[in-house]
């Protein structure tokens, strides 16, 4: 909320409409309780109407051994072409304001 | 009108973070963030473990507590300064809180700072402190499915101590199932199995730990 306000400030943003965050699904983050906290800390701010719309992404990793790039929807992190354990999370650790919209 | 932000939440903590590291390297001190659920025996595990790192080193813990300072109470029998930080109901230290805990310690005088970060397994878990590295604490009586459903902290954890072993045969947890899903997870991970308030199995962890904090 604090960087949404700086970002509208240095924008000339009296209002912000919309905040765009997005959430890696490897946060484990539960959609209601971080709208509710959104609703909480908007009061009395020029985001005081604002909404929070969440981008999930999904978990994505990156293989040392044999290089390929998949998604995991199950949080197994090995690689499915070669086995290895040997990997990289290359998304779904994000938590980052993406945009804001406002007028 | 759309303005692109591309900015991660957590910016600020992890900047502090990095200044908190950089202040402990300068002193060298290493510091290991202790995260569990609240009642997996953290507090119970460092009765075991500071009298044993006290006989080589000098030792400090941070005690993170959402409103009381019960388990400080419980560690200072041990005569090491203890800075409490109260997070008044937040679930995880930050950066800032640990910063200002320093202040209140004397680093140079310091070796290791234990921190115990409130029971909680997934916001402390975000939040780097400046650590060396982190610690998982899980008690057999929360269930094997542990891992799997906090996939973050356990890919994170330097160590993962399965304690309350000796009630494992009152539970249904499978090791089996707990041992693949933490390989799965994280194949470097190191695996204690203790019974903190027993006191067994804590050897192998204050040898392990010994020999980390001693490189």
């Amino acid at each position: 909320m604090e960087i949404s306000l700086q970002v509208a400030r240095e924008n000339k943003l009296s209002r912000i409409t919309v905040i765009n965050l997005d959430v890696g699904k490897m946060q484990h983050l539960n959609e209601s309780i971080m709208q509710h906290g959104f609703d909480a800390a908007k009061q009395g701010t020029t985001a005081g109407e604002a909404s929070l719309k969440l981008n999930w992404l999904p978990v994505k990793l990156k293989c040392n051994e044999c290089h390929h790039i998949f998604t995991s929807a199950d949080m197994k992190l090995s690689c499915p072409y070669c086995g290895s354990k040997d990997t990289n999370i290359v998304q779904g650790t994000e938590l980052n304001i993406k945009s804001i919209e406002g007028e | 009108m759309e303005i692109k932000v591309l900015k991660n939440v957590l910016d600020k903590n992890k900047d502090q973070a990095e200044e908190n590291r950089n202040l402990l390297d300068e002193h060298n001190v290493k510091m290991l963030n202790f995260i569990s659920s609240p009642g997996a025996g953290k507090t119970s595990l460092l009765e075991q473990t500071i009298p044993e790192l006290q006989k080589t080193m000098k030792v400090a813990v941070i005690e993170g507590d959402a409103y009381t300072s019960r388990d400080a109470e419980r560690l200072q029998k041990f005569g090491i300064p203890i800075v409490q930080i109260n997070t008044e109901g937040a679930c995880h230290l930050d950066s800032n809180s640990i910063r200002n805990a320093f202040r209140q310690l004397d680093l140079q005088s310091l070796d290791v700072i234990l921190v115990e970060n409130v029971g909680n397994l997934i916001c402390p878990t975000g939040f780097d402190l400046g650590e060396g590295y982190c610690i998982a604490v899980l008690s057999t009586t929360e269930g094997d499915d542990k891992p799997s459903k906090y996939p973050m902290l356990f890919r994170k954890a330097k160590a993962v101590v399965l304690n309350k072993m000796d009630l494992l045969s009152y539970t249904s947890f499978e090791k089996d199932n707990f041992v693949k899903d933490i390989y799965e997870l994280n194949p470097q991970v190191q695996l204690f199995e203790t019974s903190a308030t027993q006191g067994t199995g804590t050897g192998e962890w204050n040898t392990w730990l010994n020999r980390m904090l001693s490189v």
